[in-house]
């Protein structure tokens, strides 16, 4: 039996819970096998066409903004517990970019959640997990969204612990700003938007169906 | 803003479904480097996948699964014994049933808090099949699960 090891950790995340907890198994495993850790966001490509008024030009810088601030400030935290830790940011479609970075950075294991944002997110992309895990070019650990909440809700000595898995706090205490139309909102996609996603996506749908006969 | 991370997370009992497959002894190698690193426990199951037209209970059938455990039991006792040469607590159980359905079950009865497998098995048409029984624990599975793809 060969031996295998550890030393280069990609963690995806889009700061839903489920990552959030992913996150704080990365750091745990490169504690334990002093490896690396690469963090990493995706920004989604919407597949739209640009008469859509989809095209996200003027939110991007927005987003970027905060994505960075949260990353750098987590990243920061976790540095300062002796880990070797980096964050990227990558534009596109999440699976590939979870790959591509696995390969660029020669990941040896992957840690995501098997659930991120729920609702729309999930309906336009199917199960990010589900293609890593059947394609990743290395093994993946994957923690389950029941999992997460189970484990934060776990009791621990002293009260310290309440918030620490929460990681960067300012996900939720900071109202967010929608991906889309870049007004505030309770979510990463404002209800507003997510309605006319619906509903051009709907609209796309039949048009291409109609096509196809 | 909450401090770093504290509580790393830790795996004690580490649940490994094998087919015996090379995929699985892929599998079989990081659960041993997990188990070493967090002196762990490893429990190895095997499940012998019920055929869905077994349902009529004919003598060939059961046969046949007497059959397969006495050729796979054997396989199971050698990975248990090699797995405690490494100075590992290791158990090991062959089961007959769903193959997913059995590994979730047998994760909720010893309180796994890891499931580490291979994603692909045995089963042929591996575009249409891959990993289906892995896709299905990793969506299911009470506890985290570490998924290793074959060479």
């Amino acid at each position: 039996m060969r031996g295998v090891t550890i030393t280069t950790i990609v963690a995806p995340t889009d700061f839903s819970e489920c990552s959030l907890e992913a996150m704080r198994y990365a750091i745990g495993l490169a504690e334990v096998f002093s490896a690396r850790v690469v963090f990493l966001h995706v920004m989604e490509q919407l597949g739209y066409e640009p008469e859509l008024s989809l095209t996200p030009a003027g939110i991007r810088p927005e987003a970027t903004r905060m994505v960075a601030e949260m990353m750098q400030d987590y990243v920061d935290r976790v540095r300062a517990q002796g880990i070797e830790v980096e964050w990227h940011l990558e534009i596109g479609a999440p699976f590939a970019e979870i790959r591509g970075a696995a390969e660029r950075h020669h990941a040896d294991l992957i840690v995501m959640g098997t659930h991120g944002r729920t609702g729309l997110a999930h309906v336009l992309l199917g199960s990010v997990a589900e293609r890593v895990v059947q394609h990743a070019p290395c093994p993946v650990l994957t923690i389950k969204a029941g999992v997460c909440a189970e484990v934060v809700k776990a009791p621990e000595s002293g009260g310290a612990r309440a918030a620490a898995p929460s990681a960067p706090v300012s996900v939720r205490e900071r109202p967010e700003v929608c991906h889309v139309c870049g007004q505030p909102a309770g979510a990463i996609i404002c209800e507003r938007c997510k309605t006319k996603i619906q509903a051009e996506a709907f609209a796309r749908k039949t048009r291409v169906e109609r096509e196809g006969r | 803003m909450a401090q770093a991370p504290a509580q790393d997370p830790t795996f004690t009992r580490i649940l490994v479904p094998t087919d015996f497959s090379p995929c699985s002894q892929d599998a079989v190698r990081y659960a041993v480097m997990m188990a070493k690193r967090f002196g762990a426990s490893i429990s190895a199951l095997h499940v012998i996948e019920t055929m869905s037209y077994a349902m009529t209970e004919s003598l060939q059938w059961v046969d046949l699964y007497a059959h397969v455990r006495t050729m796979v039991e054997p396989m199971m006792e050698g990975l248990v014994r090699e797995l405690r040469e490494k100075n590992l607590t290791a158990v090991g159980s062959v089961i007959q049933g769903v193959a997913s359905d059995e590994i979730i079950k047998k994760a909720k009865e010893g309180a796994a808090d890891l499931i580490v497998m291979g994603t692909h098995g045995r089963r042929g048409m591996r575009h249409l099949l891959m990993g289906s029984v892995a896709e299905r624990v990793v969506r299911a599975s009470p506890c985290p699960v570490l998924t290793v793809r074959g060479e």
